[in-house]
């Protein structure tokens, strides 16, 4: 069996948040998300190639997943996601790209494996 | 037991939800009343926070004479005004960096170095001066 951990901490503006491996119910929430973040047409940004597209996906990714496991960060910020400053935005981002996405995939990977 | 408490809910919950079918079974055991008081409370889910926030017992006066549009209009209402009341408090400058709350913390950080002062404190107290007294 692995020993990949099923939760991790990670550091957000200097607070610390605990982040758990999603439930059934929380990863289907955490797509629903998805389409409505992105008005319904997540999967025509994701065919289209562009830079700008890419880059709103990866808003609404983010948006859709700290949503759901970080639930007390949107009580946290002093605005909704929407309204971030794009230089604020951007260290969130990159909490998700370093702290969060490579223990998430490394999961998917786990689970594709099956 | 179960029969009555059953027929007292039914009598009461009819005058308040009518046309809702929240109470086809009809409990036998307290399990089965538990479950009427979940689907009540997944129904009807501002009734709760309603009566909490104003201390109205359930199937009171009160609570009979409310109605749910009023109870969102106020659940609404005081959404709204919390986010006014934090936003004038503690506003959002975009780019700034300081785009999380720090209230919290600064309180426990404040907390905490009042203990470690009043330690330092007590570490520092002259004794000596009590006990020639």
């Amino acid at each position: 069996m692995t020993d990949l951990k099923d939760k991790i901490k990670i550091v957000i503006n200097g607070k610390d948040y605990e982040v758990k491996f999603p439930t059934v119910g929380q990863y289907r929430q955490i797509e629903s998300n998805k389409s409505i973040l992105s008005g319904g047409v997540y999967g025509q940004m994701n065919s289209s190639m562009t830079e700008g597209s890419q880059r709103a996906l990866n808003m609404v990714d983010l948006e859709s997943t700290f949503r759901v496991l970080i639930p007390e960060l949107s009580d946290d910020m002093k605005c909704e996601y929407k309204d971030l400053g794009i230089k604020d935005y951007l260290e969130l981002e990159k909490v998700y790209i370093k702290q969060f996405l490579p223990w998430y995939n490394e999961w998917f990977k786990l689970l594709n494996k099956k | 037991m179960f029969e009555k408490i059953y027929r007292r809910a039914i009598s009461l919950f009819s005058k308040k939800v009518k046309g809702v079918a929240l109470y086809c079974v009809k409990p036998s055991s307290s399990d089965e009343f538990k479950t009427i008081v979940e689907r009540w409370n997944c129904v009807c889910f501002l009734d709760h926070w309603w009566r909490e926030k104003h201390h109205i017992p359930f199937g009171s006066k009160m609570h009979l004479e409310s109605n749910f549009i009023d109870m969102l209009f106020e659940f609404e209402e005081d959404v709204l005004y919390k986010k006014i009341r934090l936003n004038n408090l503690d506003p959002y400058e975009a780019n700034k960096g300081a785009w999380i709350k720090q209230k919290k913390e600064e309180s426990v950080k404040s907390k905490d170095s009042d203990f470690e002062k009043f330690k330092e404190d007590f570490n520092n107290l002259d004794l000596s001066k009590y006990d020639e007294k």
